[in-house]
């Protein structure tokens, strides 16, 4: 197609989110327009990410805090000339020194750019070189056009992402219709909400088990019994007590208005997993998993509401209640070898009803777990490595999918750094009443089973073997823990 | 990548101008292309019910005028042109209307006052939900 467009592009690439999009941009631009494309990056080296007014001795030299953008910026462009060829546009970049909107400027007019792209914002304060002053002085003086990139008005909000149809309990419901819910129908958070379906309190099995009265109570003799601990489990499942009185009270809540990102960031920093969604009057209206943010993440345009909440177990209790982890469901989970690309993980976890995968080395072995929650953890560091990874998903990106695929199987990241160390395998023959005080004991909620060679077999989960001895009156007889 | 621009028109040399890249842009990713064009707050002077009338009028017959050929230019480059017409405050509108739509690209022209855009960019020191919410492109 014959370009009487622009010819010579030029993108200001500092290594933020919204720089890496401006490059995306000046690549398609390039590509669909047959431009030739610079990429500049400029350190400005009076500022220094650590602001240090005084030292504590008060001498010293600074030069030791300062960030080294030249590395940096360097790391920054060889990921760019990857991207740029991933693409199939060759581009030329250059490093420059100065006051961020001269040296843009300065380039623009040397190499005769005719549309020069950049970010409104660059890094987060106190790293920031482009503020949205620079964008302004820039697009002031810039002799050629200037394009200011703002991430999309798609911007996607929990509201988008949030299931619409929480579990909830009045305050009054008794506890054992909570342990219930939680226990049989799989509910994994419970949304306490008063008459005005506001948001009161949350429970979960986990929050229940740990947080409140049942185990805290314990002292470290009982928890060293086993056989103790789940008596009083079973007496705690049954006893006169209502939701409002084991719920956590005034729980986080996330404003459906809120951003995507924000929330997930929020998330993570404060290993929450699920959250209520309320409106602006406060009002529960939803809630945001992290199995749809991950697919929100992986790109996944399954849009059917997903296996949130595993199907209900049978509701008929086993005829001959199990003792042994062998006796109990082993649920199986995909292996994968420690050297798989995160795609694919990413994939397998979502494939499977307890979302884990389990990492084992060449000879077969157990090497660590990881979880949909560890998967998400490891988005800053796809930001910071795999920026193609990262905001291909949340970009309407121009990658095909194979080539998107191809560059995962390159990329850095593999199971092995993203997987949890394994610390804690039962086998068939451990009681489950010891299974169950491991999983007390250290709030685990998956125990992976293996054989003798220490070879997987599968894994159990808290909430089935809870049901199936306090439901089934299993109590253990005779084992010692 | 942009699947819905909008061309910030008043009819000026400038606007023609971002008019035309936003045209050769709309052909090139296919994309929805709009026009917006402000009617300025009515002048002081209108004493009248009949004058600010008058003036409405001028300013519609004024902005169609321009708009006809907009039309013409981009059914040439075989990219259907959506116009709409506003009345207010022109910075404000502009960041209404691109909220509203969901627009991806905002084109404007390069102007000798670079107060207009200065306010359509934003500085951090402002809140977000005043600033444009989607990438623009200033055209020279």
């Amino acid at each position: 197609m014959e370009n009487t467009l622009y010819r010579r592009l030029l993108v200001a690439l500092d290594g933020s989110p919204l720089s890496w999009q401006a490059l995306q941009v000046g690549l398609q631009m390039a590509q669909s327009l047959g431009a030739t494309l610079h990429v500049v990056s400029v350190i400005e080296g009076s500022k220094a990410p650590l602001k240090v007014d005084t030292l504590p001795d008060g001498t010293g030299s600074l030069s030791g805090l300062r960030w080294d953008w030249a590395t940096y910026l360097g790391k920054t462009q060889a990921l760019a000339l990857a991207q740029a060829e991933l693409a199939g546009v060759s581009i030329e970049t250059s490093i420059r020194e100065g006051y961020v909107s001269s040296a843009l400027v300065a380039t623009a007019r040397e190499n005769e750019s005719d549309l020069l792209i950049l970010g409104a914002t660059g890094h987060d304060r106190p790293w920031s070189l482009t503020t949205g002053e620079t964008a302004l002085r820039v697009a002031n003086e810039a002799p050629c056009a200037v394009m200011i990139v703002r991430p999309a008005t798609s911007i996607r909000h929990v509201r988008d992402l949030m299931s619409r149809e929480p579990a909830t309990v009045a305050p009054e419901t008794p506890l054992p219709e909570v342990f219930s819910r939680l226990v049989k129908q799989g509910v994994k958070l419970l949304i306490v909400v008063n008459e005005q379906q506001k948001v009161v309190g949350v429970i979960t099995l986990g929050s229940l088990l740990t947080h409140n009265h049942a185990y805290r109570r314990l002292d470290l003799q009982h928890v060293a019994n086993a056989d103790l601990l789940l008596e009083y489990l079973r007496q705690f499942f049954k006893a006169e007590k209502m939701a409002k009185e084991v719920m956590i009270k005034q729980p986080h809540v996330v404003k459906d208005d809120v951003s995507v990102e924000q929330a997930v960031h929020w998330m993570i920093s404060h290993h929450v997993t699920r959250m209520p969604v309320v409106n602006a009057a406060s009002m529960l209206v939803g809630v945001l998993d992290q199995e749809s943010l991950l697919r929100y993440y992986s790109g996944f345009s399954d849009t059917s509401d997903g296996p949130d909440m595993p199907p209900a177990l049978k509701d008929v209790p086993p005829a001959a209640p199990p003792r042994t982890v062998g006796e109990a469901t082993i649920e199986r989970v995909p292996l994968v070898a420690l050297e798989t690309p995160l795609l694919e993980i990413l994939q397998q976890v979502q494939s499977t009803r307890l979302r884990r995968v389990i990492v084992i080395n060449q000879s077969g072995r157990v090497q660590g777990v990881i979880a949909d929650r560890d998967i998400l953890a490891s988005r800053g560091l796809m930001n910071r490595r795999n920026p193609v990874l990262a905001f291909a998903g949340r970009f309407s990106l121009y990658f095909s999918e194979e080539v998107f695929r191809r560059r995962l199987s390159s990329g850095p990241l593999t199971a092995q750094q993203v997987m949890r160390p394994h610390l804690y395998a039962v086998t068939p023959s451990t009681s489950i009443a010891e299974a169950v005080r491991l999983m007390l004991a250290h709030q685990i909620k998956h125990l992976v089973v293996v054989d003798e060679q220490r070879k997987p077999l599968g894994m159990v989960n808290r909430q089935q073997l809870l049901r199936s001895f306090v439901e089934g009156g299993a109590l253990p007889g005779g084992e010692n823990s | 990548m942009f699947e819905k621009i909008l061309v910030a028109y008043d009819g000026s040399a400038g606007a023609k101008r971002a008019l035309d890249v936003a045209i050769k842009l709309a052909a090139l990713f296919r994309a929805e292309l709009w026009t917006l064009s402000v009617e300025e707050r009515l002048p002081h002077y209108a004493a009248t019910i009949d004058e600010v009338q008058e003036e409405q009028t001028f300013a519609k017959h004024y902005f169609q005028e321009s708009l006809s050929m907009a039309y013409l230019r981009a059914m040439h480059a075989g990219v259907e042109l959506k116009s709409e017409i506003r009345a207010g405050e022109v910075v404000r509108t502009i960041i209404e209307f691109t909220r509203e739509g969901n627009f991806d690209l905002l084109v404007v022209g390069a102007s000798r006052h670079s107060k207009a855009w200065a306010m359509l960019l934003g500085t951090t020191a402002e809140k977000v939900n005043e600033q444009t919410p989607c990438t623009i492109l200033i055209v020279r």
